[in-house]
């Protein structure tokens, strides 16, 4: 039997590790953001695997005060019923960190047309919530748009998270939620950047900050 | 593109890089354009073929549909600068293609999985 040196096999390794996975993006400014003692990152990612080559989209929402990822999704039902695929968020609750998952939840898919896509990440052992002194339960989110999504004909496109934070916030605010746009710093700004064929990065670094009641 | 855009008004609001997904090498320009007013858009659209495995340096082949797009208040370009055209050319958020539903903003229905991102 052939064997193969060890050296090769290292190296192959440290080449998978490092390797980008399927579908994923790169963040330049990927950073965990602190909150009293817990932590979370900037970004999800398209697997449990934190690496700047295997994000999907920044965070760009904060609803605190009283929320859960069920309650949100609940109360946004109206505006944004559809399932997506699943992605990894990566927080610490102050015992460690672990990878939250969702699906998150949009509005209706279409081709030839954008859809608003939101993904929700809190702590899964504490119902999909997590809390701090300052901020009580709180969750996190990303948001993006989806472009031409489905059985279409010709490439999907997705990105304009600047654009979905205000959908989300904007339908927050109509069912009586208090919203603040853009006030919680994520450090993780993109200006006009486009990924591959598809993604087009677009967001400030501040999140809407929305608060649960 | 000029015939694209025929008479419609714009200006270009933001220019960024265009890289691979990959490697992050260097593909080109992305151009974000506003028209002002919002355009009706009518004729053949650049529209590149993607490897998505990105196996070449230009992973990306040219390519066009014809398509008829109103409320055109954006548009984002991909500029391939080698050879100094556009490549891609996509109508932004709040534009209309022709045959598509638009853009829902209270949609109902069941829960569904879907294929994208």
């Amino acid at each position: 039997m052939r064997t193969i040196p060890l050296k090769v096999l290292l190296v192959a390794t440290f080449c998978l590790i490092l390797a980008p996975s399927a579908g994923a993006s790169t963040a330049y400014n990927l950073a965990a953001q602190r909150l009293d003692s817990d932590s979370f990152d900037n970004y999800d990612f398209v697997c449990d695997c934190v690496s700047s080559y295997n994000v999907d989209q920044p965070v760009t929402l904060f609803f605190a005060n009283n929320a859960s990822k069920d309650k949100v999704y609940s109360a946004l039902y109206g505006f944004f019923p559809y399932g997506g695929s699943t992605q990894s968020g990566r927080l610490d609750n102050g015992f460690g960190w672990f990878y939250a998952h969702t699906g998150g939840k949009k509005s209706q898919p279409s081709c030839n047309a954008f859809d608003t896509h939101y993904r929700i990440y809190g702590d899964p052992s504490h119902g999909d919530r997590m809390w701090s002194p300052s901020q009580g339960y709180y969750v996190i989110g990303t948001t993006h748009l989806d472009y031409n999504e489905g059985p279409c004909s010709g490439s999907s496109y997705y990105g304009w998270n600047e654009n979905a934070e205000s959908s989300v916030a904007t339908n927050s605010s109509a069912i009586g939620w208090s919203v603040w746009s853009n006030l919680w710093g994520m450090s993780n700004a993109n200006s006009g950047r486009w990924d591959g064929c598809c993604h087009y990065f677009n967001n400030d670094a501040n999140a809407a900050y929305i608060s649960v009641p | 593109m000029r015939a694209l855009l025929g008479s419609a008004t714009y200006s270009i609001v933001d220019t960024g890089i265009w890289t691979s997904d990959r490697k992050q090498a260097k593909l080109g320009a992305m151009v974000h354009l506003h028209l002002d007013p919002p355009a009706t858009l009518h004729g053949r659209w650049p529209r590149m073929r993607y490897d998505a495995n990105e196996q070449t340096a230009t992973p990306f082949q040219d390519g066009e549909i014809d398509q008829t797009v109103a409320s055109v208040s954006d548009l984002y370009l991909l500029v391939d600068l080698h050879a100094d055209h556009v490549v891609n050319a996509l109508a932004g958020p709040g534009s209309i293609a022709a045959g598509s539903p638009g853009n829902p903003s209270a949609p109902s229905g069941p829960t569904s999985p879907a294929a994208g991102n």
